[in-house]
């Protein structure tokens, strides 16, 4: 009868890596200057040491004050500081929720109906997604791990499916042009990684030791890229890297007996996991805006995140969209690390020196 | 808009009078208190009043005569009573001669008030009154006619017990207590509803059952404003869950034994007067598959029995939205012949697919209510029209193809598999199918998605609905889900609901 609203670190890691393994389905080479397959084997590494450096913010955080989040711990400084680091973070989860829709726009146009509107589909994700999200975080949180579970069961189905196609002619010499193409993809990808931002926000909401699942999940998830690498580059060579969608192309692969065509079972889980995201993203940006605005208003937030959202991919033809393709890396780096190193920073070290002057008044 | 709607029905119902007023009490004029009755309880044919005199005072005797079984009011009230020798002339220790000396039930109350009274003459008691007494004495010679045990009609049990509850609950009481003859079997009576007083019983073992959750049973109960309780189905919506969901998070059986079993594991089991159905909080989504049959077989048929029930499921839940997909969007799954036959089959019909198969979901919805309900007789009849109109000339006149008939036929014995979860089944197959024919496979997954996440959203009494799943309790797991448990090392501990909701 304990009546909480908070998440096990392993609703906390499904979340996550639920989050992020949906980036990894969708990711495209397109936009990355032209390198050989072998060199994102190394990109892998670079990422997870970019994700790393970025998170230091999120480590501090979970050390000076573990029992807050980014608007709990600005109000310490100033409560006017805590209503600008609200909207601000509100601002990046809706956007954030927007780009996870851009792509699932992008790929259902030009996979899954390339010949009709996917206008109705995209509103049919935005109201359930809102749907999920008035529903709270354990909720979410729980279905995120069924979720994985389900994901997992159809990757490693897909990955045997597909395992006798796997040629190691496929794979190029890895560094042939050097270090620089690695590094660039493991920052593009990096870059790429929201749940950095979402650790936050959930961080106050996890029961347990979160700082310890996060380590985990970092490992985790480079090793789901690293499989996926292989299963992609080994299936398909150099012919992935012209496709938009690689890991869709390799799942097309995937055949047992008279039965084809699994690719729908990689594209059913990554629409499940593109629904939780989003959910979950509605969630965090109405528990912030209701711990600096209005409580009671915590549907209205959802409501209004998923009708922008609406507004600016619908309303704008998809030029959103450009964004993933026309954006350089250096601005993305910028914004992002705006997000994850810059926002953060000044917030700990406003609500470190305000907590430290009052403790030396009341010393 | 709903305001309009509330005033509209407002306009068409009455609210319950409160009944909340100084209750009179007991008159030493025993006739007084006979106007008080008569005024109250009208002209029904069924409460008899008797006048007569014990010893020199005037007493009056009040029964109903449809709830005492009169052979006991003549042998035990009205004979001792009268025929009583060395009776004392003063009323008040007249009465206490007959209270102590005279009648023999244990099953005997004196009472004060005048409407508690007649409470207890409507539930089958005597009431008898004397002259100059402020009091009157009640006693038990219950016998309104009831229906005996039989066998259970939902919840159908290859090997074990057979008996199911019946609607008098002291009888449903009792089978239970035969079952668990352990002092923490308790068995707490409450009413409910204004005007018909209905009785419940709130049953748990007071060793295990959380006592904040039967506390809030009891709460939530004494809370709910309601006239007249004539079922389960009344009190189901105080002990739901506040997330909105298809799946009932309050259980339902008619079977003493599983009942029992329930309280075993720290649940609280409510009983209504005059139902033959418990309800049982905290329920788990995953009890829907399962059944005590299970605890008679072997572990590895249970697990292959339930493994089933899921995969039913799934089947009645999911298979005709995705067959609408796989027809208006994703052809190329289908191999080769299969798509070449199925292709040939719909194109004869003149629906499109997702309009044929509401269309025939539909119709076997309506064949499937009218076999419910119809006498028993005429039962047949409706199943081999069914069968003839559906099965035979729908396909002929080329209204439905052959593979949709096929799906329909899946999905109407796999639903009845997961009998206990038919009704929300039957509405997600028709949510589904309308998904499935306009958003195509991937509206199906958002739509799993959702279901999936409001499943995990519900609270039962503060134990998630989706447990041990989600969230993932591995001992409760392994120890009692899919896989079961020999009772070698079942037995030795009972699951603690509780637990589940850490």
């Amino acid at each position: 009868m304990n009546k909480t609203s908070k998440i096990s670190v392993w609703q906390l890691f499904s979340v996550i890596l639920l989050s992020r393994l949906l980036t990894l389905l969708t990711y495209t080479t397109f936009g990355l200057e032209r390198m050989h397959n072998a060199d994102f084997f190394a990109s892998v590494l670079f990422c997870t040491t970019f994700v790393a450096l970025f998170s230091i913010m999120v480590f501090i955080q979970s050390k000076l004050f573990p029992e807050k989040d980014m608007t709990d711990i600005a109000y310490i400084a100033s409560p006017l500081l805590s209503k600008g680091v609200s909207v601000c973070y509100a601002f990046y989860f809706i956007f954030a929720a927007l780009t996870t829709l851009v792509r699932l726009e992008l790929f259902v146009s030009s996979i899954v109906f390339p010949d009709t509107d996917s206008t109705l589909f995209a509103v049919i994700c935005i109201i359930a997604a809102c749907y999920a999200a008035t529903l709270g975080i354990e909720g979410i949180g729980r279905a995120s791990v069924l979720s994985l579970a389900i994901f997992n069961a159809a990757f490693l189905f897909i990955v045997l499916t597909m395992a006798d196609k796997i040629d190691f002619v496929n794979f190029s010499p890895i560094f042939f042009d050097g270090i620089t193409p690695s590094l660039k993809a493991g920052l593009n990808s990096a870059t790429r990684t929201v749940e950095v931002v979402m650790l936050t926000a959930l961080l106050p909401k996890t029961k347990g030791k979160p700082m310890r699942i996060y380590t985990t999940w970092l490992l985790v998830f480079a090793v789901y890229k690293l499989i996926l690498f292989f299963c992609t580059f080994g299936g398909l060579g150099d012919y992935a890297l012209t496709q938009l969608f690689p890991v869709y192309a390799m799942s097309v692969l995937s055949e047992v007996g008279v039965f084809r065509r699994f690719d729908v079972l990689l594209t059913g889980v990554w629409i499940l996991s593109a629904f939780i995201k989003i959910s979950l993203l509605f969630y965090l940006q109405a528990e912030l805006l209701q711990k600096s605005f209005k409580k009671s208003w915590r549907t209205g937030y959802i409501l209004i995140a998923g009708a922008l959202v609406l507004i600016v991919q619908i309303g704008m033809g998809g030029t959103f969209a450009d964004y993933f393709f026309s954006t350089t890396l250096l601005t993305r780096t910028l914004f992002y690390a705006a997000f994850t190193l810059v926002l953060p920073g000044v917030v700990l070290l406003a609500a470190y020196r305000k907590g430290k002057k009052r403790h030396e008044k009341t010393a | 808009m709903w305001k309009w709607i509330n005033q509209a029905v407002d306009k068409v119902t009455q609210k319950t009078p409160d009944s909340v007023q100084p209750l009179p009490t007991v008159s030493t004029n025993a006739e007084e208190n006979i106007i008080y009755f008569k005024k109250r309880l009208g002209s029904s044919f069924d409460i008899l009043y008797k006048q007569t005199y014990i010893g020199n005072n005037r007493a009056f005797l009040i029964m109903d005569d449809g709830m005492c079984n009169n052979l006991l009011v003549t042998q035990q009230v009205v004979q001792p009573i009268l025929r009583a020798e060395k009776m004392p002339t003063d009323p008040q220790e007249q009465m206490a001669y007959i209270r102590d000396k005279i009648t023999q039930g244990i099953d005997q109350k004196e009472e004060h008030s005048l409407d508690a009274a007649i409470k207890e003459l409507l539930s089958g008691l005597v009431i008898l009154f004397i002259d100059g007494v402020p009091f009157c004495e009640c006693f038990g010679v219950q016998g309104f006619p009831k229906r005996s045990v039989e066998n259970a009609q939902t919840e159908v049990q290859e090997r074990g017990a057979q008996e199911a509850f019946v609607e008098s609950f002291k009888d449903n009481v009792a089978l239970m207590r035969r079952r668990v003859r352990s002092p923490v079997a308790r068995f707490d009576i409450q009413e409910v509803g204004k005007t018909s007083q209905t009785r419940i019983c709130i049953c748990y073992f007071a060793d295990r059952a959380d006592p904040q959750c039967v506390d809030e049973v009891k709460n939530r109960l004494k809370k709910a404003d309601l006239d007249v309780v004539l079922g389960t189905g009344y009190l189901r919506p105080f002990l739901e869950s506040d997330t909105v969901s298809l799946f009932s998070s309050v259980g339902t059986t008619e079977r003493p034994d599983i009942a029992c079993a329930q309280m075993a594991e720290g649940r609280v089991v409510i009983l209504v007067d005059g139902t033959p159905f418990a309800l049982y909080v905290p329920h788990l989504f995953l009890e829907n598959f399962q059944s005590l049959d299970d605890y008679n077989h072997r572990p590895y048929y249970s697990l292959f029995i339930r493994t089933l029930k899921i995969a039913a499921f799934v089947l009645s839940v999911f298979l005709p939205g995705v067959y609408v997909a796989v027809c208006t969007f994703h052809q190329e799954i289908l191999p080769a012949s299969m798509l070449y036959d199925t292709a040939v089959q719909e194109s004869i019909t003149p629906f499109p697919v997702m309009l044929e198969a509401i269309f025939i979901h539909f119709i076997y919805e309506i064949v499937r209510e009218a076999g419910l309900r119809m006498p028993k007789s005429v039962g047949h009849a409706v199943s081999i029209v069914g069968a003839l109109v559906i099965g035979d000339a729908a396909v002929t006149a080329g209204l439905v193809a052959a593979p949709m008939l096929i799906v329909v036929a899946m999905t109407a014995i796999s639903s009845f598999v997961v009998s206990k979860i038919y009704y929300p089944v039957s509405i997600l197959r028709f949510a589904f199918m309308v998904i499935g024919g306009i958003t195509g496979f991937y509206g199906i997954i958002i739509g799993f998605g959702v279901l999936l996440t409001n499943v995990c959203a519900v609270q039962s009494f503060g134990t998630p609905f989706a447990a041990p799943f989600a969230p993932l309790h591995i001992g409760a797991l392994m120890r009692d889900t899919f896989v079961r448990m020999s009772w070698t090392r079942l037995g030795k501990r009972e699951l603690q609901i509780e637990t589940l909701e850490k």
